[in-house]
């Protein structure tokens, strides 16, 4: 047992060798605080008091500290723990907790006034620093990630000044995707819009990096109890009938995308019937979207008819399907696809 | 007619100012004297005066401390302080019940420690006071160099707190040797702890026996061979033997 404490020390003094931090379970604090019950008589100034061999040697316990309740000790965390914080964080935890898991594995600190110094200067340089210098927060991160895949849906409100500017904009981020986004921070596409349509947003984290949310104004649902009901079940009939007709249609559709293939022109009925089988399976919203599209699209019909057939087939796998399968052909640039 | 010259009470004074002892460094013999450590096992009062609580009247008070006995196991552990009460206890805390003998003992913890100035892990036999004290301290090593002696009272923490001190005061490569950047921010970390001269930090910690042999070492020197002393005396006696003969030059 060469690493006794002091024959230790011996040894260290003749050679050195490497450390490993490791600590042990820490029970409760033990400590016996007495008083004595028979008061000693008070010496003269100077002298020490005289004591009597038995009398004043008779205690009374005053205190165990292994009865009083545990106290938790205070840390300052360099890395990110779970369910406790990320780095800077001042945390409180359980004495054996800090002693045997966080301290000797140098996920924290204690909070000594030099420590504490460090941390503030390294939020301070967060805030003011240059640019170039300054390091991305883990939740600053967490946020980025998330605005990555989200996708904002304003519903377009039945009133007369309905228009979506940069408040409208942020009152929505809050609401529907839980991210606070201050005016500053957010840099819209355009100026305020009123129609329904697919537009992009610029999101900017903590001063230091940029992401782009794609925004779509989608026509307005009643939000109320009742509707929603009635929706759902208007969309499993709709998926109902689609299933029978469908089936049918499946023949026409491959002919008529045959013909489609060898005529560049004349596109229309194709198209129409194409519409027609989307909306028989898809929501009514990704119909008009898609009607409109291709009447604004002209040029690239046969792109649509493929990605119309393409919605065809997918409308049949999806029988029931109640999620709008809405090809973007007027997709805003956006970074990866939308949130469910 | 007395039995001693001196009485026994003062022998230990007394020796401490003759022969080797008394040539021992000043600040060592300061460090030496018994000090009244921090209480741990009683309560102190604290003010020299205050109100009787039945009176009302002021009167004067003062501390007595409880005498604790720390056991020899304790100066090879960090007991923080604490140490064996032993008494009499009232049973079931009642003045006219028995009197019985007590003995109140700490719990003893087996724990590592690593210390950065050492670049070592000790496992050292410590009560949970000194775990808390510790945390108090901001780290093992700024406990060991922060305590006093007497409120260490372990000599093996006087030991540790010795080769902390001279590893920061002399400043070689003994401390990481292979890196310097953390040797910079390891001294700089400690400096303030560490501000009394290096010829005093020697002597830290310790005890009366170890320095006397320190002493010794210090004062010894190598005995002289006599044959040297005889040679260089008797150059010296011819050199006065050729300067007393007159001195015969003869003219060209």
């Amino acid at each position: 047992m060469w690493s006794s404490g002091r024959r230790a020390l011996q040894d260290l003094m003749l050679h050195q060798q490497t450390a490993v931090r490791s600590f042990s379970l820490s029970p409760a604090q033990n400590t016996v605080i007495v008083e004595r019950w028979w008061q000693v008589p008070l010496s003269k100034e100077g002298r020490p008091p005289r004591l009597h061999p038995r009398r004043h040697r008779i205690y009374k316990l005053v205190e165990d500290t292994k009865q009083a309740p545990k106290q938790k000790m205070e840390l300052i965390l360099t890395a990110t723990v779970p369910k406790l914080g990320v780095r800077g964080d001042t945390v409180f935890v359980r004495k054996s907790a800090g002693r045997n898991k966080l301290l000797p594995q140098g996920l924290a600190v204690y909070p000594s006034p030099e420590n504490k110094h460090m941390f503030e200067e390294e939020i301070k340089l967060l805030r003011e620093g240059k640019p170039e210098e300054r390091v991305q927060t883990r939740s600053g991160q967490l946020t980025v990630e998330i605005l990555k895949k989200s996708h904002l849906n304003i519903s377009r409100m039945p009133l007369e000044e309905f228009q979506v500017n940069k408040e409208v904009v942020c009152r929505q981020f809050k609401k529907k995707l839980g991210v606070f986004v201050p005016p500053h921070a957010l840099s819209l596409s355009f100026e305020s819009v009123k129609e329904e349509g697919d537009y992009w947003c610029e999101v900017t984290v903590n001063g230091m990096d940029i992401v782009r949310v794609p925004l779509s104004v989608v026509p307005y649902e009643d939000p109320s109890a009742i509707y929603q009901k009635q929706l759902k079940a208007r969309i499993a009939q709709a998926a109902a009938d689609a299933a029978a007709a469908a089936a049918e249609d499946e023949e026409a559709a491959v002919n008529l995308v045959d013909e489609a293939a060898v005529k560049l022109v004349s596109d229309a009925p194709v198209e129409e019937a194409a519409v027609k089988l989307v909306s028989d399976a898809a929501v009514e919203e990704a119909a008009v979207k898609l009607v409109s599209d291709a009447a604004v699209e002209a040029e690239t019909a046969k792109d649509s008819v493929g990605e119309a057939a393409a919605g065809v087939s997918a409308a049949e796998e999806e029988k029931a399907a109640s999620t709008p399968t809405s090809p973007d052909t007027t997709a805003p640039p956006s970074d990866s696809p939308k949130k469910d | 007619m007395p039995l001693h010259k001196y009485s026994p009470k003062i022998w230990d004074a007394l020796k401490l100012k003759q022969g080797i002892y008394a040539r021992l460094p000043q600040h060592y013999i300061k460090s030496i004297e018994p000090k009244d450590p921090t209480p741990v096992h009683w309560r102190p009062l604290g003010i020299q005066y205050r109100a009787n609580p039945k009176t009302g009247q002021k009167e004067r008070v003062q501390d007595v401390p409880v005498p604790i006995f720390y056991p020899p196991q304790s100066q090879s552990g960090l007991w923080g302080g604490e140490g064996w009460v032993s008494g009499y206890k009232y049973a079931n805390n009642d003045k006219m019940s028995n009197r019985l003998k007590k003995v109140w003992k700490p719990q003893l913890l087996k724990r590592e420690f690593y210390s950065e100035i050492l670049d070592h892990k000790f496992t050292i036999k410590v009560t949970p006071r000194t775990l808390d004290l510790v945390d108090a301290a901001f780290g093992f090593d700024f406990y060991i160099l922060k305590t006093s002696k007497d409120d260490l009272n372990s000599k093996l923490g006087m030991d540790l707190k010795r080769a902390m001190m001279l590893r920061l005061l002399r400043r070689d490569s003994e401390l990481y040797p292979a890196d310097p950047v953390k040797r910079e921010k390891v001294y700089n970390k400690y400096k303030l702890q560490v501000d009394i001269p290096e010829g005093e930090a020697e002597w830290v910690g310790l005890s009366l026996e170890e320095a006397v042999e320190k002493q010794r070492q210090l004062e010894h020197k190598e005995p002289e061979p006599l044959f040297k002393v005889c040679v260089e005396q008797l150059v010296e006696e011819l050199h006065i033997q050729k300067l007393s003969e007159p001195h015969v030059t003869v003219k060209e």
